[in-house]
């Protein structure tokens, strides 16, 4: 097994993801799930796994949606998709043939795509494919939509905010109608991005209130030496101890998949005997690498793209007070050391703040009430980013 | 016939054979991609990679050379598939005009007429049914292989693609992962680094590095051998040759379209064969600078231009405000600049300037400025390749017809008058000061050696000298001095070079005189002081030493060295508590020097400070884990403080990294028998022997431990020769003596057993009229007969059988005195006894009997 870090990995090279799996299959029993987690922690690898091995009382659908621009040729999409899976059993989708000949007037064949007069009914036919797939079999059909953030995105930029919204609602209407029907939304750039954006504008629904979010999780400790073990076996890398060696690498990236493969590259690309000091001193230069190829940059980056600017410095500083913490910090002293660096009372800003850091992935709430680093290095990299001591 | 077409701008039109033949530094990448792609190719893993670099630096090539070896792999015909975008794909706006290049670069290499008639029918179809039956046609067409897609200049297709057509293109490849993609960028672009693009963190992204000189050399080298030029191949390999080759690289900056340009014009001799090649040149380059201005956004150019224009680095703030934009501005600009290769910063504390990175770019950008007037360029450049009385001897040769020529050299050595700095010569500076700086001096020397090619006065000798004395070479470092010294005898660093150099070969008063010459040609020189200090210290010659190193730090108090030998001398001399404040006070001033903490070790040692001792040799170690004195010293160390087993780890780390050291070998012997290993212990010994050990101890240890093993006969011969080879040395003998003796009574319990083997003993020492030894030695053992399994009667026994054989000479009346006493000791611990005999025999027997508290103390 070679490091392969950001390409395609194969399903048999996907280290110790069964136990999420079977959890999120649990939770697909009772209702439609949101996938979160940071840009490449592995979401599309577990529900692709999810898919290839999905139990056989499911019916699973994988569709990439970020090309996609408008609500129409989403439904387009879905058409052609149930189109291949009803081809496969020889049968067709009865109730959106009978509805195109009805608006077009005449009978519609081989339909590949969809006629543009069909494009303002695309509610009513999302509903009729809907109904054709599930007419044609028992099982439980489970929809996983990869990078669904950035088609809503897509849509609100091109047709407005109200268009992504309509698509979100008509989603949650399906699922309310149909038991047998679950939709997994997973995406990088977090559904609560798009619908904060959407909710300025005015919008006061919650389109996923139905849905259980489950945030992808680092591998556990043992999974991670594992992998970096597999890679450190699969590049051929000589060590002097191998299973101390992964143990440094998997805790080094802690349990960060992308970036055990990510490091294990570097240390191919290296060269020579590989010990624990190897490792570390490869963080190191990663982290303070000017082309900044583990791309911790955009923690930074990002608060000036999705922060309001009421919200920026507030975000800032609450991140410099708990990078440069030793120990998690309770809510009374991070309020106390952002009023000596920024003129506030607003103890509810610092609330607010400290939630959509939490939700973005930065920091965690300890059962303590205390907030961290999410992870220790992110919190190393924010240190030397903000060059703190 | 050998395919020699080299192109220098579009190395993909180059055959395999040449883009092998003239491949240089890349080698551990190309066999990594390639290992990725047969990954790619035989599992359902996919690598993406992403080659950064700017225009020049060798994408094309390495690209190129990629298609052809993976091509190659004949076990991956049936499961790979090549599409090779080549270089200048224009016009892809879309993911459809994405899947129609690699149809086309598909039908290009793989004729399949099936696969055209269905390419030619995606065209009658509106474009976004074009686009998914293309999607699916490719998918269909690769079938169960991989399709591995070679593309250039990423950033710019992307930027045709669009955001929508990025994430189509991602959509695509995450749905159907049969695709591997292998492209390049002239730098990092924020579809790829802008975590909310597409493709953020989807490429195994490697930044190619430019040529460092020694790649350049080599890949010249192979230049000249794809060309058989055998005259440039042996100019190449000589210091004028390296000189031009670095003159290429400070005008290149290490872009290897360059070199590859500019080697035709590394062999001529003459500037008459010079001048035109090189007008042709520059004007075969401009397009292609003129085409890298092109690439840049208005206002990157505006930056480009004026530093240009500066010809040297520029602040920030007067970038900004001579381009009339905001400071913000420019810095935004100058980081994408830099990142694409355009200009390099330098930093001076906070403040951060930037210049043109290739001058070549400058200067010919400056042609087509200054139209019809490429005489600055051309001048800049003669500078760099002929020395000012070359070309004076060139100007006096020059006919009236050589119009261009004369018009170009008059204004070189107009110029040169005006600057009489040789630019080839602050090249060569500038490199030489930078790898000495690195303590890197063999390609120091290499600098050194083309500065005497090109200029050739003492400084460059002297250079040349000192790398050769760093590379511990000193009988070439002494002939280089001593040229320098010829050209200017009143170099007073060749002379101390000279006499470093005889300190070297071991000719220390040659040296000693080398330094008085330079401290007469400069009294105010501390190194000359110092290192005169060092050597009449190391001929004995204390007090001149001494004053030769107090006056070194008279003129300089904080230099180190100068302290550090003032205390090797006093320790020398034993005045050890004044060494020990020496070596403070050297430590104190450069704590990195691990001989100062080796020998503040050793005078603490002097001072039998040894847990002081320890820590300062063990610093030493520190600084420098190979110092074999610290190693050697450590163990020694450790010995003294009866740390056996440590102290014996210790001598196995020194002999690990020093086998060569008879004497470790000889101590570690010691330990090992202190230990009571004594087999271990002879091994030892007949390794020191074998690396020539000429020390006493070895060979009476030797005789006393195989005593020890109860090998007898072969101790009687180790001891004989011990006593015939070192009988002059009767003091040392006496010291030895005591453990042959001690061994001798513990070797047996029977009477007649000792008297044998005494006699034996008594005859050797006889023999080499050492026979005064052995009663001192008698003395000595004494301490053995304290074992706990000797019993009252056997120490009478053994004292009986020595008055038996002795008891009668006069020399072993004391000896006998005192083992008499002992046994009687013994037997009845009555310090009554001791009483009995004088005070000054009795303070010799009762450190011996172990008394505690002695009478009369």
């Amino acid at each position: 097994m070679k490091a392969n870090p950001g390409g395609y990995i194969a399903l048999s090279d996907i280290i110790g993801r069964d136990a999420l799996a079977r959890r999120l299959w649990r939770i697909l029993e009772r209702q439609s799930l949101v996938l979160t987690a940071e840009r490449r922690l592995g979401k599309t690898c577990i529900i692709k796994k999810m898919v290839e091995e999905a139990p056989e009382d499911k019916l699973p659908i994988y569709r990439d949606l970020e090309g996609i621009r408008t609500a129409p040729e989403f439904v387009e999409t879905l058409f052609q998709d149930v189109q291949a899976y009803l081809g496969g059993l020889e049968r067709t989708a009865q109730r959106v043939r009978l509805f195109l000949a009805q608006l077009s007037g005449t009978e519609v064949g081989g339909v590949f795509k969809l006629p543009d007069i069909a494009a303002p009914h695309w509610k009513t036919l999302l509903t009729k494919i809907i109904e054709d797939l599930l007419e044609h079999q028992d099982r439980m059909v489970v929809l996983f939509w990869d990078e669904m953030p950035y088609m809503i995105y897509n849509i609100k930029h091109r047709d407005g905010e109200g268009a992504g919204m309509e698509l979100l609602d008509a989603l949650r209407s399906l699922r309310q109608m149909y038991s047998r029907l679950r939709m997994v939304f997973t995406g990088s750039i977090g559904l609560h991005n798009v619908v904060t954006s959407l909710k300025r504008e005015g919008y006061a629904n919650d389109p996923t209130n139905d849905m259980d979010t489950v945030e992808v999780p680092p591998l556990t400790p043992g999974d991670a030496q594992e992998l970096a073990r597999r890679l450190l076996d699969g590049e051929n890398i000589q060590t002097h101890n191998h299973e101390g060696t992964a143990q440094t690498i998997a805790e080094a990236v802690d349990g960060i998949p992308y970036l055990i493969h990510h490091l294990v590259d570097q240390l191919v690309q290296r060269g020579g005997m590989v010990d624990a000091v190897a490792v570390d001193h490869m963080v190191d230069t990663c982290l303070t690498d000017p082309h900044d190829r583990w791309h911790l940059r955009h923690y930074r980056e990002r608060i000036d793209i999705y922060y309001s600017p009421d919200e920026r410095p507030f975000a800032l500083n609450i991140l410099d007070v708990l990078s440069t913490s030793s120990q998690s910090v309770p809510f009374d002293d991070v309020f106390n050391s952002l009023k000596s660096r920024l003129v506030t009372e607003d103890s509810e800003m610092v609330r607010y703040v400290l939630m959509l850091l939490q939700r973005d992935h930065y920091i965690v709430q300890q059962t303590s009430g205390a907030f961290s680093f999410r992870f220790p290095l992110i919190q190393k990299s924010w240190k030397l980013q903000r060059s703190l001591p | 016939m050998r395919p020699t077409f080299h192109s220098r701008f579009t190395p993909s039109m180059m055959a395999p054979e040449t883009l092998e033949a003239l491949f240089v530094q890349r080698e551990i990448l190309a066999q990594r991609i390639l290992s990725l792609v047969r990954d790619s190719a035989t599992t359902s893993s996919k690598h993406h990679t992403l080659l950064i670099g700017p225009r020049g630096i060798g994408k094309t090539h390495f690209i190129s050379l990629m298609y052809y070896r993976v091509q190659a792999m004949d076990d991956l015909h049936d499961r790979l598939l090549i599409a090779w975008l080549r270089e200048d794909e224009w016009g892809v706006m879309s993911f459809l005009d994405f899947l129609l290049r690699i149809f086309r670069a598909l039908l290009a290499d793989y004729r399949d007429e099936s696969l055209a008639r269905r390419v030619e029918s995606l065209y009658k179809l509106g474009p976004s049914a074009a686009e998914r039956a293309g999607g699916l046609l490719l998918k269909e067409f690769v079938g169960n292989r991989t399709l591995l897609v070679l593309m250039e200049n990423l950033d710019d297709f992307f930027g045709g693609l669009g955001d929508e057509g990025q994430k189509r293109l991602r959509a695509y490849l995450q749905e159907h992962p049969f695709i591997t993609l292998l492209a390049t960028a002239q730098n990092l672009f924020n579809g790829v680094s802008l975590q909310t693009s597409p493709f953020f963190g989807f490429f195994r992204i490697h930044h190619l590095n430019e040529l460092t000189l020694d790649d350049a050399t080599l890949l010249l080298t192979k230049i000249v051998n794809l060309r058989e030029d055998r005259e440039l191949a042996s100019l190449v390999q000589t210091p004028l040759g390296r000189a031009r080759i670095r003159a290429v690289h400070h005008l290149a900056g290490g872009n290897h379209r360059v070199y590859v340009i500019f080697s035709q014009l590394i062999t001529p001799d003459s500037l008459d064969k010079l001048v035109e090649p090189l007008v042709r040149t520059i004007d075969d380059l401009t397009p292609y600078y003129q085409a890298r201005m092109a690439w840049l956004s208005g206002q990157q150019r505006k930056i480009v231009e004026f530093l240009c224009d500066r010809r040297h680095a520029v602040a920030v703030k007067e970038i900004a405000k001579h381009c009339f934009i905001s400071h913000q501005t420019a810095s935004a600009q100058l980081k994408i600049l830099r990142q694409m290769g355009y200009i390099h910063s330098v930093s001076l504390g906070r403040e951060s300037f930037y210049e043109i990175h290739e001058p070549l770019m400058r200067l010919c950008i400056e042609v087509k400025k200054h139209r019809g007037e490429p005489i600055r360029l051309i001048v800049d450049f003669l500078r760099l390749w002929y020395s000012h009385e070359e070309l004076q001897q060139r100007w006096a040769l020059l006919q009236d017809q050589d119009v261009l020529e004369r018009e170009c050299v008059y204004h070189e050595l107009r110029v040169s008058e005006d600057d009489t700095e040789d630019p080839r010569v602050a090249a060569c500076m500038k490199d030489y000061n930078a790898h000495v700086e690195r303590d890197d001096y063999i390609h120091a020397l290499q600098v050194a050696e083309e500065l005497v090619e090109i200029r050739g006065d003492a400084w460059d000798w002297g250079s040349k000298g000192y790398c050769f004395g760093n590379l511990e070479l000193p009988s070439e470092a002494l002939a280089c001095f001593e040229k320098a010294l010829e050209l200017d005898p009143e170099d007073e660093w060749a002379w101390i070079g000279r006499g470093e150099a005889l300190d070297s070969l071991g000719r220390h008063e040659e040296a000693s005189t080398s330094f008085d010459r330079a401290i007469e040609l400069d009294p105010h020189k501390t190194w000359a002081l110092v290192l005169r200090g060092s050597v009449l210290g190391g001929l004995a010659r204390y007090d001149e030493a001494l004053a030769s190193l107090d006056r070194g730090i008279e003129l300089k108090p904080d230099d180190a060295h100068a302290w550090f030998h003032r205390g090797e001398i006093l320790f020398a001399l034993g005045r050890y508590d004044e060494a020990l404040t020496s070596l403070n006070k050297s430590i104190a001033l450069d704590s990195k020097n691990a001989l100062a903490w080796v020998s503040l070790g050793e005078t603490q040692g002097a001072l039998r400070r040894f847990q002081e001792a320890l820590t300062s040799f063990e610093k030493a170690i520190q600084l420098d884990p190979t110092e074999v004195s610290a190693l050697e010293d450590r163990a020694k160390t450790l010995v003294a403080l009866g740390r056996m087993d440590e102290a014996l780890e210790a001598f196995d780390t020194s002999i690990e990294l020093h086998p060569d050291q008879a004497w470790v070998w000889c101590v570690r012997g010691e330990v090992l028998g202190n230990l009571g290993r004594y087999s271990e212990a002879l091994s030892s010994f007949d390794k020191a022997l074998e690396l020539d050990a000429q020390s006493l101890c070895v060979f009476f240890y030797r005789a006393e431990f195989l005593l020890k093993l109860g090998r007898w006969a072969e101790a009687k011969i180790a001891l004989n020769n011990a006593l015939r080879r070192f009988a002059e040395d009767d003091e040392h003998i006496a010291k030895h003596t005591g453990g042959i003796v001690s061994a001798l009574f513990m070797s047996t319990r029977t009477n007649p057993m000792w008297q044998t083997r005494l006699k034996t003993l008594l005859k050797l020492y006889d023999n080499y009229g050492l026979i005064a030894t052995l009663g001192p030695g008698l003395v000595e053992s004494i301490s053995a007969l304290k074992s706990a399994t000797i019993s009252e009667a056997t120490a009478r026994k053994w004292r009986d059988v020595w008055r038996k054989l002795v008891g009668d000479r006069a020399e072993f009346q004391l000896p006998l005195r005192l083992l008499d006493a002992a046994t009687r000791y013994y037997a009845t611990p009555d310090q009554r006894i001791l009483l009995q005999l004088p005070v000054e025999e009795r303070k010799l027997v009762e450190p011996l009997l172990g008394v505690k508290e002695p009478l009369g103390a």
